[in-house]
């Protein structure tokens, strides 16, 4: 068990070091001067002076050939040190510190809510294959998938918001500012997990160990809680781990359109502005979450399933 | 197994109570609770301080109030007194001399003389490279209310320059012994209070203010990206006032009782650039054909939803620097076909396009975007164009992408919105975008044309101090431009504002440059 998290961890190395070669390469080789780009962020203009933009070119090392300058932020970081953000002049750390949290909240409580209504609606629409609720289910998930989620944002903030006044619109400081924006993360979700599940447990309702089940006399709801459940869980709690990292990918239109100050918004803004070690910094903890994930998926599995080995995972 | 799922479901179910209960709280907080407690002034608008030091980003503490400059810009978009009651500047403009006004405090109680404008004038040059290009040798506090700033070489525009945030007079107690900021120590109308980064900045009334005190208590400016969620807010009542929102939120607004739009066109103009060294455009007959066969008033209803100026010149006509006796180009499409024939090109083939030497009329219109609403205009001005018989091409890309292959000189016109007035003097402009030491360089402007008369007024409007001869000198270059038409002005941007009825006294500033909203208050 240990060797198997110290392996994963050890994993997350080389993924981090392709990524940043990756992003860096992406952010350099894009058109146009990124010293240039910055200042106009910065200042709000279409021209700065040719006297900033040489400034800010020594600022951000643009001096230097590609190479030189990935070395030496490679060097930095290996210390520890992963820079400042070139317009808030705060170091790295103390950026995405301040903005992890508000998208760690959001993608968890978007989750809970596939969750708690994703898994019962696809075990509900397999149990009745082609009755009412699979045709309300299989309709959900496809105007849940199909909507974009900025969409579903407004109808609901025009619901919720300035119809009913019972949410605020926008910004943060409680729990009451998540919810709109964790439940249109969450449609989309939903529209997936409840499929999954259900396709999941109607292959496990096949199994002769139902039918052993059923023949012994077990009544329906002990067989799909007690028997088909457990086995059924396993592809969606894989699908759930990816997922969950998307989410964070996924939070960068739901926290603009709520204001929220995640992670999602720095990212986003870090390349608008070719804020480059804040973006190097962000790419790396998407990396790191996505990888943690995963090893949490993968060590869950163990536990669901004893039958899988640490050798298979 | 069942004990751990049960545990499970516990968690989600209390999740769920969790959920629950914050909705009747938070119905509570956004509801009858408003009107029990004294409301604070709140506004909504994009624009994010990436840093609360206002030497490095000086919009936000200028436009909310808790900080001001040595001068400042009036509605005109003029330069004004602000902090300095009025200066005078050496005959050979190199030493600038301030005087500065008597009895203003900073907030934290100390007096603001010319020693800690000094101090305060110094950081700025360290902490923005916004004054790169201000050749500054030094800053002398001659006595307590004169300040004296050397120059290197003559610099005319070091009043419009220390207009900037970020060259804020702030006391010595905002930063620390490292010199990074604590918080911003202003003069202004409003106190700093407190900062949520991409959230909000609260300000406060300063009681002690040298002018018009503030008619509100406590000011909160949140920072909302996106325009339909400030739409929200507004429509929610949690937000007065809503900066900057795009023509189709705001036409809905325009009949509506209750809420009021303030339409303020701004010193930004959507124009078009043509190749002036290349064929047909190097013919000022072609580009004159150009600014006839454009029907402006139909831009301005068909693609910005009739919120707009039609172009004249280069400034728009609520602006001080603006040329106004220059007209707009009327829509004249004989004129445009009478010129184009006198440039060589007709319709001999009966195809509805023009040729000459037997090769067809077309060209290449490259545009971007980031600004939405330029593709659609270049697809009206397409169609405007062929009327008058000249074929147009759209290419649209990114902007930096864009920008490269204008700097090549590998299109014909290239449609952008341009900003004019970003330091609130002409001379920047008139340097980069019809200077010929500027319209030979690169990025924007006139490309590739010269006029040595132009050139002449603008290095003269340089060294001359006089502000009515230096507009006069700005005057005859606006119409130069328009009469020989390297560009093409199509219409000035315009900001929407909109405030709800429950406040009043809120006035739109053309470059935004403040939000005085000390003499907002609530009815």
């Amino acid at each position: 068990m240990q060797a198997i998290v110290i392996h994963r961890i050890l994993q997350i190395i080389p993924v981090l070091f392709g990524i940043s070669i990756i992003t860096f390469l992406l952010v350099s080789l894009a058109p146009g001067d990124p010293a240039e780009i910055s200042l106009k962020a910065m200042f709000d203009t279409d021209s700065p002076s040719p006297e900033a933009i040489s400034l800010m070119r020594v600022e951000m090392g643009l001096d230097q050939p590609l190479h030189i300058r990935y070395f030496i932020w490679l060097s930095r970081v290996v210390q520890g040190d992963f820079g400042y953000s070139y317009l808030s002049h705060k170091s790295t750390v103390h950026e995405i510190l301040y903005a992890l949290p508000t998208t760690i909240y959001l993608a968890t409580f978007a989750m809970a809510i596939s969750i708690i209504v994703g898994i019962p609606l696809g075990i509900a629409a397999a149990v009745r294959p082609n009755g009412i609720l699979d045709h309300f289910c299989r309709l959900f998930s496809v105007i849940g998938n199909a909507t974009p989620e900025f969409f579903i944002a407004i109808i609901l903030l025009l619901i919720f918001a300035i119809n009913l006044k019972i949410l605020p619109v926008a910004g943060s400081g409680g729990i009451q500012f998540f919810i709109l924006p964790s439940i249109v993360l969450a449609i989309g979700l939903i529209a997936i997990t409840s499929r999954i599940m259900r396709t999941s447990m109607l292959d496990v309702l096949e199994q002769n160990y139902i039918l052993t089940a059923r023949s012994k006399g077990l009544d329906r709801r002990t067989i799909i809680t007690k028997h088909a459940m457990k086995n059924a869980l396993l592809p969606v709690l894989t699908y759930m781990g990816t997922q969950f990292g998307w989410l964070f990918g996924g939070a960068v239109i739901v926290e603009s359109i709520f204001a929220l100050p995640g992670i999602g918004r720095l990212t986003v803004e870090a390349v608008e502005t070719r804020d480059i070690m804040v973006l190097q910094g962000c790419m790396i903890t998407f990396a790191i979450i996505f990888v943690l994930i995963n090893l949490a998926v993968d060590l869950s599995y163990i536990y669901l399933n004893p039958a899988i080995t640490y050798e298979e995972v | 197994m069942k004990k751990q799922f049960c545990i499970l479901m516990f968690i989600l179910f209390v999740t769920v109570l969790i959920l629950g209960c914050t909705e009747t709280q938070s119905g509570l907080q956004t509801g009858t609770g408003q009107a029990a407690k004294p409301t604070p002034l709140t506004l909504a608008a994009q624009w994010e301080p990436k840093t609360i030091d206002p030497h490095e980003y000086g919009y936000t503490g200028q436009r909310i109030g808790y900080t001001e400059s040595l001068t400042g810009v009036d509605y005109e978009g003029k330069v004004i007194p602000s902090l300095a009651t009025d200066w005078s500047v050496s005959p050979d403009g190199k030493t600038w001399t301030f005087n500065l006004r008597k009895g203003v405090v900073f907030h934290d109680g100390t007096p603001f003389t010319a020693e800690a404008m000094k101090k305060s004038l110094e950081r700025s040059l360290t902490k923005s490279k916004g004054f790169a290009a201000v050749p500054i040798a030094g800053i002398d506090a001659q006595d307590s209310q004169t300040l004296v700033v050397r120059m290197n070489k003559s610099f005319l525009l070091l009043p419009a320059y220390l207009s900037k945030g970020e060259a804020s007079a702030l006391s010595s107690s905002s930063w620390d012994a490292n010199g990074t900021m604590i918080k911003p120590v202003g003069t202004g109308p409003f106190i700093y209070d407190s900062c949520k980064p991409k959230e909000a900045i609260t300000a406060v009334k300063n009681p002690n203010y040298w002018g018009k005190a503030a008619l509100v208590d406590k000011v909160v400016y949140r920072i909302i990206p996106e325009a339909v969620t400030r739409n929200m807010l507004l429509k929610s009542g949690e937000v007065q006032l809503a900066i900057i929102m795009p023509p189709d939120i705001a036409v809905g607004y325009m009949n509506q009782s209750g809420f009021t739009v303030q339409q303020q066109s701004i010193p930004r103009v959507r124009m078009i650039t043509f190749n002036n060294i290349k064929a047909p455009f190097n013919d000022v007959r072609v580009r004159q054909a150009v600014n006839y066969a454009i029907d402006r008033d139909a831009l301005v209803t068909s693609v910005l939803e009739g919120v707009g100026t039609p172009g004249a010149g280069l400034f728009p006509q609520d602006s001080f620097w603006a040329n106004k006796s220059i007209q707009p180009y009327p829509y004249n499409l004989d004129k445009a076909r009478q010129l184009l024939a006198d440039a060589g090109w007709k319709d001999t083939n009966g195809d509805g396009i023009v040729e000459k030497d037997g090769k067809p009329f077309k060209v290449k219109l490259l545009t971007y975007s980031e600004r939405a609403e330029l593709p659609p205009m270049a697809e009206v001005i397409q169609q405007q164009l062929k009327k008058a018989g000249m074929d147009m091409e759209i290419t649209v890309g990114t902007s930096t992408a864009t920008e490269s292959i204008f700097n090549k000189g590998e299109f014909d016109m290239y449609l952008m919105g341009r900003g004019v007035l970003f330091t609130p003097d002409p001379d920047e402009i008139m340097m980069t975008d019809y200077h010929s030491s500027g319209t030979r360089k690169n990025v924007y402007g006139a490309f590739r044309w010269n006029n040595s008369w132009v050139d002449t007024l603008i290095e003269q409007a340089r060294t001359t101090q006089d502000l009515a001869s230096r507009k006069a000198m700005y005057d005859e270059v606006q119409s130069i431009v328009v009469q020989e038409a390297p560009v093409a002005y199509l219409n000035y941007y315009v900001n929407l504002d909109i405030t709800n009825d429950k406040i009043s006294g809120y006035r739109s500033h053309s470059n935004e440059y403040c939000y005085h909203l000390e003499n907002v208050y609530f009815v």
